[in-house]
């Protein structure tokens, strides 16, 4: 008898916990198995800041693809500005390409212009101010980086190094280079170490609460 | 029978726990509750043209940041407060109270609703110039200094000539970075003898390399008593003090009459200028100095900054002359600091028990990167203790000069005991040697250092030479303590 009280109040607890969390529960973004594309969305067409159009999803004479997620008013986004350059003008004669994705749906092109120009970004750069690069990648963090084959199959999703330990608590030098493995170990044809890691920094609005139709 | 009863009342308290709950926090609005927290606490820095990255003004501002500022707030980095709350309050606090902190969350998770927008507090009006008024003296840095796009952390210091032909009391410090998005903290120096300007700009640069091992070398500080002094140069000017004397960071006006070197107070990110309380003020002697100790972030852009800083001077000479009290003694140079790598807890402590009734008026505190914790206590004479000032996380980039609300008062026989931990393990983030290594005393940002320093005046005026000698007395025990000393003389024997 008393087992089955039990029974019941662990129910009926369950219940009432799962209520109140209710509220706070926050539906993730349905892509959660963005690990492979759709066939479509390789062709997802973007202009660039220069005014050139750009398949960041397909890149059939590349080896590889990387897409740096970054938000120009996120100071740790910024930090790293120098890092993505390096690292898209080194990995770029080995034939992969790098594209800088703005992913604030407020940008204005003449402000991600100011900003690109600022902080001296030399591969293409891109504002997705409607986040289907977002939704494709499955990124919601700035800065955070998504490594695709050619095709747009995606290979790697997280931090480019540990830099940042958390938010205020940077390292005085990297001690894991997590994007420049990923890519060594695609140049050299091995598997990635790690698929997903944790990326510090800004949040990413929320692609769904745009009115968005990739 | 009685399991049913109780889980009925714990059913029915449930219940009617969460719905009222519910019900309060539906309730909760940006435009009644969340909006004056946010005016109060964050938009001073979080508007344009202040140093913080984005504004903070709207309720589309707010609801945009949401998800970073549950976090920030969660976490205690924003707003920039590092004090636990002790027993005696701060002036000019910027931490959040737990409940301000629930209501902040709670509302992000209930969806944030803005409520009646006619119910909006309106903006507060933030000082547009000078927040204190006009300064009495207004000076820039002579020529800007380049902060790269990235790569470590800077510290550097620039001297200013102030040109003042007689001393001068400072009640006030105002500072203007150019680049407010790589300047970090700056603390004020004041040197009179003509030694910074030689040092300045001897590796071709605007100013010299900073942090406390340069701040030292004006000083004639505790490099003079460690193994690795690199003050015994020749052909260096020899200003050594007498032990004892001047050894505060944040003030020993009353230490040495006239010395020739010492601290102005700083400014850090988030921080307004206050004037001195109740009519207390630094010393500037003629012919001073300014020395600006700037701590830089590079922001991922080169930036120049070229520094303006406005001077406020009163009248008089300071109505009660004040001392530091800093615990360890010389930033802990007698402490035999020694951190073995993978340390997760090394601990630093001193105490002192004050010769006569004092007030404190400030508290600061001082360690590299490897402090992990902070904690000054006042011990009574009765037998109560308090918490003067207590970091739980101590993050050097954070070097906050806290301010008492009122004049903190410890009767003679109070001991005051400082403890500082260090982390010297990998999990330390903050850790510059990776994998560790082995830590010790030094100004290097690479060695550590260890102090909490109380600033004080005597409750009576006539006592403030036997707190001195008090405190002197002190420090020459700490001095003969140190392991080195011991081990040198038992070598000698």
């Amino acid at each position: 008898m008393s087992s089955r009280i039990r029974y019941v109040a662990a129910v009926c607890l369950i219940a009432c916990l799962v209520h109140a969390a209710e509220p706070t529960a926050v539906t993730e973004p349905v892509n959660s198995s963005a690990t492979s594309l759709k066939t479509s969305s390789s062709s997802l067409q973007f202009t660039d800041l220069e005014g050139r159009i750009q398949t960041p999803l397909s890149q059939p004479d590349q080896r590889a693809i990387i897409l740096f997620f970054v938000l120009p008013d996120c100071p740790i986004s910024n930090a790293y500005a120098p890092e993505i350059k390096r690292i898209s003008a080194e990995y770029s004669q080995r034939k992969i390409a790098s594209f800088v994705i703005y992913v604030d749906p407020d940008l204005t092109t003449d402000a991600a212009k100011k900003h690109a120009k600022d902080y001296g970004y030399e591969c293409p750069v891109i504002c997705d101010n409607s986040l289907r690069l977002v939704q494709q990648t499955g990124v919601t963090i700035a800065p955070e980086v998504a490594v695709l084959d050619a095709t747009g199959q995606r290979l790697y999703r997280g931090r480019i190094d540990n830099l940042y330990a958390g938010l205020g608590k940077r390292r005085p030098k990297a001690t894991e280079l997590d994007l420049r493995n990923t890519l060594d170990a695609i140049l050299n044809g091995k598997p990635v170490p790690n698929e997903t890691t944790q990326s510090i920094g800004c949040f990413i609005a929320k692609p769904e609460l745009n009115k968005t139709a990739p | 029978m009685s399991v049913r009863h109780l889980l009925c009342t714990a059913i029915l308290g449930l219940v009617v726990g969460l719905a009222s709950s519910q019900r309060l926090l539906a309730e909760v609005t940006f435009s009644k509750d969340i909006a004056p927290l946010i005016f109060q606490k964050c938009t001073s820095c979080h508007r344009p043209g202040e140093a913080a990255p984005f504004a903070l003004q709207t309720y589309a501002d707010v609801k945009k940041r949401s998800e970073l500022i549950e976090s920030v707030v969660i976490e205690r980095q924003m707003p920039p407060w590092k004090a636990d709350r002790g027993d005696a309050l701060f002036r000019y606090e910027r931490r959040l109270e737990d409940d301000q902190m629930t209501l902040i969350t709670d509302w992000i998770k209930n969806g944030m609703p803005e409520g009646n927008p006619a119910e909006l507090p309106p903006l507060p009006e933030f000082p547009i110039g000078w927040s204190l008024g006009e300064p009495d003296l207004i000076v820039k840095m002579k020529e800007p200094f380049t902060v790269p796009a990235d790569g470590p952390d800077i510290y550097r210091n620039f001297v200013i000539p102030l040109e003042l032909d007689s001393e001068r009391w400072v009640t006030a410090i105002d500072f203007r970075p150019s680049a407010r998005s790589v300047v970090h903290h700056s603390l004020f120096f004041f040197e009179a003898t003509g030694l910074a300007r030689k040092i300045d700009g001897e590796d071709q640069q605007p100013g010299f390399k900073g942090g406390m091992g340069a701040i030292a070398r004006l000083r004639g500080g505790p490099a003079v008593l460690t193994p690795d002094a690199s003050e015994t140069e020749p052909g260096r000017p020899a200003r050594r003090q007498q032990p004892g004397a001047g050894l505060g960071f944040f003030g020993d006006q009353a230490a040495n009459e006239s010395p020739k070197f010492g601290p102005l107070g700083g400014w850090a990110l988030g921080a307004q200028p206050h004037p001195l309380p109740d009519g207390l003020a630094f010393r500037l002697p003629a012919g001073s100095d300014l020395i600006l100790a700037t701590h830089f972030h590079p922001s991922g852009k080169a930036e120049e900054e070229a520094s303006t800083v406005g001077l406020y001077f009163t009248k008089d000479p300071t109505k009660r002359r004040f001392t530091a009290i800093q615990l360890p003694t010389a930033f802990g140079a007698f402490k035999g600091i020694n951190i073995a790598p993978g340390t997760k807890e090394y601990v630093v402590e001193d105490s002192f028990e004050l010769p006569v009734d004092v007030e404190a008026f400030g508290v600061g505190a001082h360690a590299h990167y490897l402090g992990k914790s902070m904690k000054m206590t006042a011990t009574l004479p009765d037998g109560q203790t308090q918490t003067l000032l207590s970091i739980p996380d101590w993050d050097f980039a954070w070097q906050e000069q806290y301010r008492f609300a009122n004049y903190v008062k410890l009767p003679k026989g109070t001991r005051l005991h400082s403890r500082i931990t260090y982390d010297n393990s990998a999990d330390n983030p903050r850790n510059p040697s990776h994998p560790p290594a082995r830590v010790r005393f030094g100004e290097e940002s690479t060695n550590e250092m260890a102090s909490i320093t109380l600033q004080v005046v005597a409750a009576q005026e006539s006592e403030m030479p036997k707190l001195i000698d008090g405190y002197r007395v002190h420090f020459r025990q700490s001095l003969l303590k140190t392991p080195l000393l011991k081990m040198l003389q038992g070598g000698q024997r």
